[in-house]
């Protein structure tokens, strides 16, 4: 049974990871939601994200975080590649073509990595990795209040963005009609390269994160885009509200999950989460809410 | 009959003799007369346990290179000498691509004996392929309990390491010389070290009179130990025993230090064992300890050369692995050389009479029983101090004094 | 018409020619060949959901890699022979396809190939904690179960041959014409009177069936596994790339896909990485450009019709 103590410490470390999880997931979402397209390869892009800030950072003499205004336009250069190439001609195409094309890409990026950067595991490590603050009688480490903070501005970010700006509007008209929006001359595909684009720009700040709390290597893609999938599932689509919420609920999940049935179920009980859900509301759990 | 049907029987006819062709191809040709010696490893130069890669390719290869040197290995049954060709494939620390390596070595590249990959995860497959193959393997890096955990009677694969019933009371005879709480917490991956060590120390904590608090057992490559951490630390542990891989063991610690728990001693078997340990933790590792088999200071032929060699040629900061790959290589070596000859069964005969000290110290195999095939390793206690690894147990080895509680 | 007999006798002259084959290789080509006969086992597996019903399944892999622990707990612990293991291996597979079709059959297109994914992953992570199967060490079969390569040659092309004879068959039954009928358009086919829910488990379990015999056998050749590696995603994508190359929806599309898959893995041996990374880059390029595979172009071009014309009319 767990102590009082063992559950709060569990609580607080889930919603501060929460906020991390969110970041990771909104590019995913984003995709999802407009385009539709369950992108494989967004695991891939984020261990991307942290390859670069692992290699770019001690180069430049940066701190890794500060590197992420860096890593972000390169990432969104090849995203906006990636759609525009490669993805943009198969859609439309059946399901087929575009899943595993999709597929097909992650694998392309899993070999990559491992051509170039071999298959070690690698981490990111700053003069205050190891730091913990005491909050509330609870050691909670320094860089997971990083993590959370920063992925909190990101969401806001990405949600003034959305709400406030033309090509947010453009992105969200597409997203709800594309046929009517292609009437009112939005170029759909244009906004589509865009949207992936920036969804890969945002994996630069979660994939960063990542490097810095956890350790990675070529591997790491498809644990983290399982956990997109159950933020998704939970939180809804189109919802950056609910993205957070979906990534604190996964995060304290797994916190407390871990604590009672072994460290070892802990990336199961995200898959659970996301089948049981999946088998009580399986068609309108992927429909829009709204924005 | 239709098209599809006509040209379907024609594809995969086309696609049989295509592949037939192609296998044919690549097939190698044997020689008559054998121009060298072949023999084959699979080393984990990359993946989870890269940080004993270089040990394990220095080691292996340097005995290779001087017999070379030399004109090869002279073999009686063809009055000459061969040279001899080590061949190394990189298994990336994976048991999978391991057995597939080694299949290969056996089956493509013919090699007449093989060097085993590292730890018994890999072992123990490639062990039973080269057992069903007849293909004589000598093994390192594996430890002796996990290498008789496989359950079968070896007949082709011989061990020399340490023996896990002797390490793991390394730790609670170094802890009685000194004070503590003798409350002990246990890190044990699942893999089979960990769990034979696990066993091992949770038996032998009641034999030393020590109480396992907390044992916490993660899946291989965990990176968030914070919540177990969190238990060891209210079981007030002063001693912390662990067993996992260089990355894992580099988190562990570090979140240790996070969370503020600080036990008096810590032991991290093999995580805490290469250089790596040190460069990644800095000062932070200066009292960490763990067991060992090998020090440059011990008295074996040609121990105290070898440490100032490898440093030399390679530029990196020694390991005792260099040893028992290096002894390995010997023992194979000396093997062949008295069987005189390339046949795997003649070979794996002279291993068996092996009885020479080499550089890792005396080998001679245990001949069958439930210990056949094996030659355990005495054990002793390092503690890593400003950059070195030091013995500070037993006292008459030891080259320095233990550093407790952790400074 | 005297040239009627000439595709079944080339038919035949092949397969005898596969059977006498060991005869006069070596080890290594055997192994070549067996490693051939696993993956035309895999991609016809695959082939029967992703191509003939529609069902893009990509955590093949479970099914492969439940049948070889269920294969290796009956060997070990019950002490059946080799094949017999072999067979409660694939019917493992096929009750947990069964298992496995609750949650996932209401999902459609897109959102039923992300349940496979989910729910192939979740296997490979129950498995490395579970203790009942060895956990993460998995399980070493007896030293003596098992045969030699030409036995394990032998085993996996019949094996093969099953694969490939059973769609065969199936297409003929009212279970093929309702499964094709689902793949084409799953609301008309259920007017039209096909119980979908039923076609759907029956080809999940046949498939399931197939890849579990397929992973039990590959197991005791192996003699050990362990659930990092026989539930890796490789497989699911490289039995998937098979049929794609080959060209989905055939018979011997998969065979094709599979042979090349078997020559690039030859040519590529030293460089696995590259070998990963041409695969997944052809895949890419024939979804772009030939969808139907190259299989499913070479049937249109029109030289090979002609040759096709000229051996057979």
């Amino acid at each position: 049974m767990m102590s009082l103590f063992t559950f709060a410490a569990g609580a607080v470390n889930g919603l501060l990871l929460g906020g991390l999880y969110a970041i990771t997931a909104l590019g995913f979402s984003m995709v999802f939601g407009v385009m539709r397209l369950v992108n494989i390869p967004h695991g891939e892009i984020l261990v991307l994200g942290a390859f670069l800030s692992y290699f770019i950072s001690p180069a430049l003499g940066f701190d890794p975080l500060l590197t992420i205004v860096l890593v972000a336009p390169i990432l969104f250069f090849i995203g906006y590649l990636i759609q525009r190439w490669l993805l943009n001609p198969v859609m439309g195409k059946g399901i087929e073509p575009v899943l595993l094309t999709a597929f097909a890409l992650s694998s392309i990026a899993h070999s990559l990595f491992i051509l170039f950067w071999s298959v070690n595991t690698r981490t990111i490590t700053t003069r205050y990795s190891d730091q913990g603050l005491k909050l509330a009688g609870l050691n909670v480490a320094l860089m997971y209040l990083i993590a959370f903070c920063l992925s909190v501005v990101g969401l806001l970010g990405i949600h003034l963005f959305i709400t406030r700006t033309y090509l947010g509007k453009a992105i969200r008209a597409a997203a709800q009609d594309p046929e009517t929006a292609r009437v009112m001359g939005i170029n759909v595909k244009s906004i589509y390269a865009l949207t992936y684009a920036i969804a890969a720009g945002i994996a630069a700040l979660g994939g960063t994160l990542i490097g810095m709390i956890y350790s990675f290597s070529p591997a790491s893609g498809l644990p983290w885009l399982l956990k997109g999938l159950v933020i998704v599932v939970l939180g809804g689509m189109g919802s950056i509200v609910g993205t957070l919420l979906g990534g604190v609920i996964l995060g304290v999940a797994e916190e407390l999950g871990a604590a009672a049935f072994g460290i070892g179920y802990r990336d199961i009980i995200g898959l659970l989460i996301f089948l049981l859900v999946l088998y009580i509301r399986p068609t309108g759990l992927f429909g829009r809410s709204s924005a | 009959m239709s098209i599809r049907v006509r040209t379907n029987y024609l594809v995969i006819a086309a696609c049989f003799y295509l592949t037939l062709s192609f296998a044919l191809a690549v097939s190698v040709e044997c020689a008559e007369t054998p121009k060298e010696i072949k023999i084959g490893t699979s080393i984990l130069l990359t993946g989870k346990g890269a940080a004993f890669g270089p040990y394990m390719k220095w080691g292996y290869s340097t005995p290779i290179d001087d017999i070379n040197k030399s004109g090869g290995l002279y073999l009686s049954k063809y009055g000459k000498k061969l040279p001899v060709n080590l061949i190394v494939y990189d298994d990336e620390s994976r048991p999978e691509k391991a057995a597939q390596n080694i299949e290969r070595l056996i089956l493509k590249d013919k090699v007449c004996a093989l060097l085993s990959p590292a730890g018994p995860p890999t072992v123990i497959p490639t062990g039973i392929i080269a057992e069903r193959e007849k293909i004589p393997m000598v093994a390192a890096l594996c430890p002796i309990r996990a290498f008789l955990s496989a359950g079968k009677q070896w007949n082709y694969v011989w061990d020399v390491f340490f023996d896990e019933l002797e390490m793991t009371e390394q730790q609670f005879l170094l802890m009685d010389t000194v004070e503590s709480n003798r409350k002990v917490a246990l890190f044990t991956n699942n893999d089979p070290d960990g769990v034979v060590m696990g066993n091992f120390w949770s038996k032998n904590a009641q034999k030393f009179k020590y109480e396992v608090v907390y044992h916490a057992k993660f899946p291989v490559m965990t990176t968030e130990f914070s919540d177990l951490i969190r238990r060891a630390q209210e079981g007030q542990a002063e001693i912390m025993i662990g067993q996992c891989y260089v990355p894992e063991a580099i988190a562990l610690w570090r979140q240790m230090r996070v969370l503020g728990y600080k036990p008096k001693a810590a032991f991290f078997e093999k995580g805490g064992e290469p250089a790596e340990w040190w460069k990644a933790n800095g000062q932070a590792a200066q009292g960490t300890c763990v067991t060992g088999y090998w020090h440059p200071s011990l008295g074996y032929p040609g121990a105290k050369d070898l440490r100032q060699r490898f440093e030399k040629e390679t530029g990196l900061p020694y390991s005792q692995h260099i040893a028992d790959t290096y002894a390995i290589c010997q023992i194979l070596l000396d093997a062949i050389r008295r069987a005189g000859s390339l046949d795997p069964k003649e070979i794996n005969g002279a291993i068996s009479e092996t009885n020479k000290t080499f550089v890792v110290g005396p080998v001679k195999f245990k001949r069958g029983g439930p210990d056949g095939n094996t030659c355990g390793l005495s054990s002793v206690v390092l503690q890593w101090q400003n950059g070195e690894t030091q013995i500070v147990y037993p006292k008459k080895l030891a080259t320095a004094g233990f550093i407790c509680p952790l400074p | 018409m005297p040239k009627r007999w000439m595709p079944y006798s080339l038919l035949t002259f092949c397969l005898a020619g596969l059977v006498i084959l060991p005869y006069f290789i070596e080890t290594y080509t055997l192994f070549v060949f067996y490693t051939l006969f696993l993956y035309i086992s895999l991609a016809q597996s695959w082939n029967l959901l992703g191509g003939y019903s529609g069902l893009i399944s990509l955590g093949h892999a479970a099914f492969f890699g439940l049948g070889a622990y269920a294969t290796a707990l009956t060997a070990k612990y019950l002490g059946f022979h080799f094949l017999s293991a072999a067979l409660i291996g694939g019917m493992a597979a096929a009750i947990f396809s069964v298992a496995m079709a609750i949650p996932t059959f209401r999902l459609h297109g897109i959102y039923f190939a992300i349940g496979t994914i989910v729910i192939a992953e979740a296997v490979r992570l129950w498995m490395i904690n579970w203790d009942v199967a060895g956990g993460p060490l998995g399980i070493h079969f007896p030293a003596d179960c098992g045969t030699s390569l030409k036995g394990f040659y032998y085993v996996m092309m019949a094996i093969a041959g099953l694969a490939t004879a059973l769609p065969t068959v199936i297409l003929k039954t009212k279970l093929g014409f309702g499964l094709r009928a689902i793949r084409d358009n799953e609301a008309s086919a259920e007017n039209m009177g096909v119980n979908i829910f039923r076609a759907k488990l029956s080809v999940f379990a046949i498939s399931a069936f197939v890849a579990g015999i397929t992973g039990g056998i590959h197991a005791v050749k192996m003699s050990t596994i362990e659930p990092s590696s026989i539930f890796e995603a490789t497989w699911s994508l490289s039995t998937i790339n098979m049929v794609i190359i080959g060209g989905i929806g055939t018979i011997s599309g998969p065979i094709f896909g599979a042979a090349f898959f078997t020559c690039l893995a030859e040519l590529l041996a030293d460089y696995y990485t590259y070998q990963l990374l041409l695969t997944g880059i052809i895949l890419v390029l024939i979804m772009r450009f030939v969808p139907t595979g190259i299989w499913g172009w070479l049937r249109k071009t029109r030289s090979v019709k002609r040759l096709g014309r000229v051996l057979f009319a």
